[in-house]
């Protein structure tokens, strides 16, 4: 491939035709390749919002007592680090930042069903996230619910829960455009002969995903506006003055929230899936066994919300199904999990950056699912709900696993997306401090927990004492390695080596075409009529050349 | 939008539409005659008024919505959404039902 | 959408040299519908959740809801009813018109819908402000002396009727939308997407109201 062939760097389609401004044609641009990289960068700014305000809570927590925040304060961050994460950062994350990228390279196609539609989705997500940060400025300051907005605390209190629960809401609307979008660009994109049993595995995680953000998103939507009418009009529905009932609010809270979690780590299996047979150089084993698992655990996950909600009166009976549904979920995710491992095999591993995760993420997934399995029992979870030790489970399940595999997906693409190469010394050094760091961080609390460390409290007993102290440590060692991982990234971004179209020697569509790719993608596209991880001997089976030449039948 | 063969294989008629208008209109008298008629107790009502309605909703998304005549994906689409309903639906009720009752389990 | 220009299909041969064509993502009908109907999923989510916290409430407070659903105007109720009726076969007509290539008539169709979801709104308007006249909104002083269920009632109330209110009115600004789109040639008798979502859309208004009708005025 030559070096004059413009990548989408160079040139993009934009929604009003042609503008000089080169802002104006990043933000108009209806490039799904584009729209990735903002939602990106947006993310990975509200990311760092986030983890800021994190470490302050953390340094707050170092020694008992009120050290520098007070408590409303205190409060009013868990809440702050909670919406961001979850609704800013982690939700978006893998769909529509790296999703949007590889969705349309690994089926073989130029670009989303709906491209102005996706661009449309960015701008509410970015409208929704100024709400939010606007809410911060006016009045008593951002909600100080918890992120969960658990009604009657959230009709009654002085905050601005309302733009909290608008941005919310205009949040949920974009995820759910990029839901509606990979439907339809997985249902009708698809290239010819690629049948839904020959797609990546990492598609096969977006599309269970965007189901559920189809489906599940609109309930949280109605139910936040419903506490926005409670608030502004005292229509009662949840106002347990005017006989409305709490709880409901709670189930319908989970109804969507639960299953944003498995929307959350069905994409980030999905890369591991990717990376695994890559750098194991080896066909992955049970392609059929995954892809049906992620639809199970779409399935099964949407019908666990209750265990959520074991101590706030929902009846014995329900405890007891909802429960059983719980460990269910356990069997497709270890069905996953032991396919990997047999992948991993026999074969010879390739410890590069992106497989350090990943491997990384076994451990650390398999510590927040099994004590994800505790807290599902509903007489243990009696005990520990509310206590750091769930705060130690989603934390190790979310960020040891989500946020772990999708930077193992940052590096992994890396350079698909800048057609450079980072330094892989530096990458897997950075690897090493923020595992240490995240385990010195988390493991504590579960202990802190286990002994009665109730969570969204800004102060506590001396005798959790030593539990804080070493998280706190972690804490720093953790943002250190934060800072060292995108350091080493941007280096690699600007002063990297050219990766080449294949550096892995990968063998899905996305490497077949050069990094960066091409304004359309694709100038020919090739029938699929093989499996997405064939390798023999070592070596991918199958090559092509794709690239756009002048000549191609398409423009 | 191109490809006129898509159209071509299911022509719609406005035959069709005004019959089904008929239908349904028939199904709305039955609907707000029943109360005034017959006098039922509250859930036998709600099973009228629902088996009523649940008709009407299948005459609308079957001929006016297309559904009769689009590709079986479209009808996979609908019967996953209506079983997903129908579990919600089974699992709140089933809480609503135990909760604060007597019939509840370790009571 | 607005890709008028129709380009030969893109094909592609496979091993045995069968061709297959490519699916061009600016124009594809199939595409476009199932999108809408992905939003539709979520709008069936949207009322389903309502429809999950009516009977939550219903179950809990029998006898209030029943004596508070005798107290709805039926005549104006059961008169909105076969109002978007009517208006739904005027859409779908207007649909069958457009594609056996009479645009003047289907654009009459879209009319009459327009003129017929405005009575809705009409009368809607006229029980709205019957029940706030006698002091019957969500807050009032007069609703928060009365029971728990009738209070839950109303809130319900005002806040389904309103939300599919508000589809009602969105529907209207999409329908002249459409009009334009008519008007410049944007839609034709080939190039019907457009009209043929805002039909789906208009269904699924009616829809809702099927199942809103019976529940808020007939259990009494
Ligand atoms: C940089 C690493 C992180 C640190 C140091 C950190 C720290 C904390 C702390 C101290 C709390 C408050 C615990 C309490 O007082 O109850 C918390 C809560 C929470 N964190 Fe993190 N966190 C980190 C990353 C994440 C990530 C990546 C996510 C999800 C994507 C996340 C999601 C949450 C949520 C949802 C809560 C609960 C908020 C609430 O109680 O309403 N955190 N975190």
């Amino acid at each position: 491939m030559n070096n004059v062939q413009k990548s989408f760097y160079d040139e993009t389609h934009t929604i009003f035709g042609h503008h000089k401004n080169k802002i104006l044609q990043w933000i108009f641009s209806i490039d799904h390749k584009r729209i990735s990289l903002m939602y990106l960068f947006v993310m990975l700014a509200f990311f760092a919002v986030a983890v800021i305000v994190a470490l302050i809570m953390r340094l707050e927590l170092f020694s008992p007592g009120q050290d520098f925040i007070d408590p409303n304060t205190y409060n009013q961050a868990f809440t702050l680090h909670g919406v961001i994460m979850i609704f800013l950062f982690i939700v978006p994350g893998i769909p529509a930042a790296l999703g949007n990228f590889l969705l349309p390279l690994q089926l073989g196609a130029r670009d989303v069903s709906f491209p102005k539609l996706n661009l449309l989705s960015w701008w509410l997500y970015v409208f929704g996230a100024l709400l939010a940060v606007a809410s911060l400025f006016i009045g008593d300051g951002f909600a100080d619910t918890g992120w969960t907005f658990y009604a009657p605390y959230s009709v009654k209190t002085g905050t601005n829960v309302v733009w909290a629960l608008s941005a919310a809401f205009i949040l949920g609307f974009a995820s759910i455009l990029t839901g509606i979008n990979f439907v339809a660009t997985i249902h009708r994109l698809r290239a010819p002969g690629m049948g839904f049993f020959k797609m990546p595995l990492f598609v096969w995680g977006l599309y269970a995903t965007s189901w559920i953000q189809i489906l599940a998103t609109p309930v949280v939507g109605i139910s936040l506006i419903m506490v926005i009418l409670e608030r502004t009009l005292g229509i009662g529905i949840f106002d347990p003055t005017k006989g409305g009932d709490p709880v409901l609010l709670e189930h319908m809270f989970w109804i969507y929230s639960h299953p944003a979690v498995y929307l959350m780590i069905l994409p980030a299996f999905g890369i591991a899936s990717e990376i695994v047979p890559t750098f194991c150089r080896k066909p992955i084993f049970g392609y059929h066994a995954i892809a049906i698992s992620s639809a199970m655990i779409a399935g099964v996950g949407y019908l666990v919300w209750g265990h959520h909600m074991y101590t706030s009166g929902e009846s014995e009976m329900i405890k007891l199904i909802f429960s059983a549904l719980t460990f269910f979920v356990a069997v497709p995710t270890g069905v996953k999990f032991f396919d990997w491992i047999a992948t991993m095999y026999k074969a010879s591993i390739d410890f590069k950056t992106p497989m350090l995760w990943t491997v990384g993420t076994f451990v650390t997934f398999i510590i927040g699912g099994l004590t994800g399995l505790i807290v599902a029992s509903v007489g243990v979870d009696v005990y520990l709900h509310d206590t750091y030790f769930v705060v130690a489970h989603f934390h190790y399940a979310i960020l040891g696993g989500v946020v772990f595999l999708m930077f193992a997906g940052f590096h992994y693409w890396f350079p698909k997306i800048t057609g450079k190469m980072y330094d892989e010394k530096h990458a897997s050094r950075a690897f090493y401090v923020i595992f240490v760091g995240f385990n010195m961080l988390w493991f504590p609390m579960f202990l802190a927990g286990m002994f009665g460390m109730p969570r969204r409290y800004f102060d506590y007993l001396p005798e959790f004492e030593i539990y804080h102290k070493v998280a706190t440590m972690g804490s720093w060692l953790f943002a250190l390695g934060l800072i060292y991982m995108f350091a080493t990234l941007y280096r690699g971004w600007r002063y990297g080596e050219k990766a080449g179209a294949n550096p892995w020697n990968a063998t899905t569509l996305e490497w077949q075409i050069p990094s960066p790719p091409q304004l359309e993608n694709f100038g020919t596209i090739p029938y699929v009529d093989f499996m997405p991880y064939e390798y023999k001997d070592g070596e991918p089976v199958h090559h092509f050349d794709l690239a756009v030449k002048e000549d191609s039948p398409h423009e | 939008m191109n490809t006129n063969s898509n159209q071509e294989l299911h022509p719609v008629k406005s035959s069709v539409y005004i019959n089904v208008f008929y239908l349904l209109i028939g199904l709305t008298i039955l609907t707000l005659a029943q109360p005034m008629v017959i006098d039922l107790d509250l859930g036998s009502t709600l099973i009228v008024q629902l088996g009523i309605a649940f008709t009407k909703a299948i005459l609308i998304v079957a001929y006016y919505m297309h559904i009769k005549s689009s590709s079986s994906l479209f009808k996979k689409l609908i019967y996953t959404t209506v079983v997903l309903w129908i579990v919600l639906y089974t699992l709140m009720a089933i809480d609503t039902y135990y909760r604060y009752t007597p019939n509840d389990l370790f009571r | 959408m607005s890709n008028t220009v129709s380009t030969e299909p893109e094909i592609i041969y496979d091993k045995q040299g069968n061709p297959h064509e490519v699916v061009d993502f600016n124009n594809d009908y199939e595409g476009a519908k199932l999108g809408f109907w992905l939003f539709l999923f979520t709008e069936i989510m949207i009322f389903g959740a309502m429809f999950l916290v009516f009977g939550f409430y219903l179950f809990q407070n029998t006898p209030e809801f029943m004596q508070s659903s005798g107290e709805l105007n039926r005549v104006l109720g059961g008169t909105n009813t076969f109002i978007l009726l009517l208006s739904a076969l005027c859409m779908g007509l207007s649909l069958v018109k457009l594609r056996n290539g009479q645009p003047n008539t289907s654009k009459k169709f879209i009319w009459a819908t327009i003129v017929l979801a405005t009575i809705f709104l009409v009368i809607k308007y006229i029980e709205w402000s019957h029940e706030i006249h006698l002091g019957i909104y969500p807050g009032s002083p007069t609703l928060n002396e009365m029971e728990n269920g009738t209070k839950l009632f109303f809130g319900l109330y005002f806040t389904m009727t309103g939300l599919h209110g508000l589809h009602i009115i969105i529907g209207i600004g999409v329908m002249f939308w459409v009009l334009a789109l008519i008007n410049s040639g944007k839609i034709t008798s080939t190039d019907f997407v457009v009209l043929e979502n805002t039909a789906l859309y208009w269904d699924l208004v009616h829809l809702v109201w099927v199942f809103v009708f019976p529940i808020f005025y007939l259990i009494y």
